[in-house]
């Protein structure tokens, strides 16, 4: 199998995107500490090989676009790739972070696997190029505001720039103000594309900014998205992972615990028969 | 412009068009564009910086937007105005560089984003809010369609900061790789109503098209409303 332009979904030594099994690409939302991406990796990693799924370790250094300026942002660029690349080491796994500035994307991808534009910056040009020339694979979110179309067209202009590891990423559309709905038509028409394609299972049930000054969710809803999307077709699935939600620093009301992230895991895997 | 009285008419968005900025020679205008075209969908040529430093002596002051904290520390010479892209609303870094600046900071409410939510991003700006002319530019309506909702409006004028209304955004094609887009949507007829609107909520300032010239109707409706502050 290979993906547009003939991409063959190398990621990683040991990891190759497309083949069964389907791929998990989770972890905590903020890097709060090295001890909490170590628990969280370290129990995915071992969940994923029983069940059968590939598995890609994420997490952010700076949540720079926050709803609000009083909340925490992370580590670092600097602490928080060092890290990751302790993790990357450790269990000889692929690890994913977000970047916000071109010189992050260029700095980001001396370390990690896969460089993630964030959806709000999803068709911002400077930064789109500087990841398609770091070499690394990269997984561009569908904006909230954006068509399907309009993310593909990204990805045409990354390709056009010499790079075509490229994963495209669903994570809800705007419906009204506080509101995400994730129309599964998009996954359709991102995997007709033929590029890589990536349902976010957590930040699909955020409601943006509802939790006065900072965005609720819909923990709840997380399990039957993914399972909706495993369904329709993608070729890997990105949660977020907190050992404790409840107390996580950001998106506390939608990161899933360790029981929940096995039941999902489960769950799909009666879907997909790996 | 001011960031409290005198209303004006912005020129300009992510390229700069030399017949429309010559329409508004003779009246109060802003000149605003980028050095780098980040997220134009439109065949990328970003203004060459020595034009963008020759339109300066026949359009001021300047509007810069900007996308990173980089453009607004290192062309500081280049602009009197800063303009932030809805985009980059919640985008600490840039937030905080552009209240470090002493300069007016145009902030434009993303399309995805609450109206009440935009004062969080005020917020960011901590001291720097006296210099914060907010801007409308419409609320995502599904794909590629924006609206203009007068609630949003009475929402941000609450937050107590001048207010723009970007006409360019509200009428121009978003997304120009969906196909399935409705004849009617980015309809210029629609300018008239937005003109009217930004009238009837007092709102200091235009942002125009930069693709086409706004109707003589529409520019003669806002001169004449505001000449008594021109």
């Amino acid at each position: 199998m290979t993906f547009k332009h003939g991409w063959t979904g190398d990621i990683h030594p040991k990891l190759t995107l497309g083949q069964k099994p389907l791929t998990v690409i989770a972890g905590p939302c903020m890097f709060e500490s090295r001890e909490l991406g170590f628990e969280v990796a370290t129990r995915l990693k071992t969940l994923c090989e029983e069940l059968g799924f590939n598995y890609i370790f994420k997490s952010s250094y700076d949540k720079a676009n926050r709803t609000s300026g009083n909340t925490a942002r992370g580590p670092g660029l600097e602490k928080g790739l060092g890290w990751l690349a302790d993790i990357q080491n450790s269990f000889q796994i692929p690890v994913l972070t977000d970047v916000h500035t071109p010189e992050q994307a260029r700095e980001a991808a001396s370390v990690v696997d896969i460089v993630q534009v964030p959806a709000f910056l999803c068709d911002q040009k400077n930064l789109l190029k500087a990841c398609a020339l770091s070499g690394k694979t990269i997984q561009i979110k569908k904006g909230q505001h954006a068509s399907p179309e309009q993310l593909i067209a990204c990805a045409d202009y990354i390709a056009a720039e010499g790079n075509t590891k490229i994963l495209l990423c669903e994570r809800g559309s705007s419906f009204g103000y506080n509101n995400l709905v994730v129309d599964y038509r998009n996954l359709v028409l991102m995997r007709r594309s033929g590029y890589a394609t990536v349902f976010d299972g957590t930040h699909a049930a955020q409601l943006p900014g509802a939790g006065a000054g900072q965005s609720s969710g819909l923990r709840d809803m997380v399990p039957s998205l993914c399972a909706a999307a495993v369904a329709v077709g993608i070729d890997a699935l990105f949660m977020e992972v907190h050992t404790n939600p409840a107390k996580a620093l950001s998106d506390a009301s939608t990161q899933v615990d360790f029981t929940t992230a096995e039941s999902i895991l489960r769950r799909i895997k009666s879907i997909t028969g790996n | 412009m001011s960031t409290t009285t005198s209303p004006a008419l912005l020129v300009g968005s992510c390229f700069v068009d030399a017949s429309q900025a010559q329409l508004h020679k003779k009246i109060p205008a802003t000149l605003r564009a980028p050095l780098h075209g980040s997220n134009s969908w439109r065949v990328g040529i970003p203004l060459p910086e020595q034009l963008f430093m020759e339109r300066r002596g026949w359009v001021q002051p300047v509007c810069l937007t900007v996308t990173t904290p980089e453009q607004i520390k290192n062309d500081s010479a280049s602009y009197d105005r800063l303009f932030i892209p809805g985009e980059f609303c919640r985008q600490g870094d840039v937030l905080s560089a552009a209240a470090q600046s002493g300069k007016t900071i145009l902030l434009e409410r993303g399309a995805f984003l609450a109206p009440s939510d935009i004062v969080r991003a005020v917020e960011k700006m901590g001291e720097a809010r006296q210099r914060v002319v907010l801007v409308e530019a419409g609320s995502s309506f599904g794909y590629s369609d924006r609206v203009l909702d007068p609630r949003a409006l009475e929402v941000m004028m609450r937050i107590g900061c001048p207010m723009a209304l970007n006409l360019n955004a509200l009428t121009s094609a978003i997304g120009a790789a969906y196909e399935h887009r409705p004849k009617w949507l980015s309809d210029s007829d629609f300018d008239i109503a937005f003109v009217r609107t930004a009238l009837a909520f007092n709102i200091e300032h235009l942002i125009l098209p930069t693709q086409r010239e706004l109707s003589e109707e529409a520019v003669d409706l806002w001169l004449s409303a505001r000449k008594e502050n021109l």
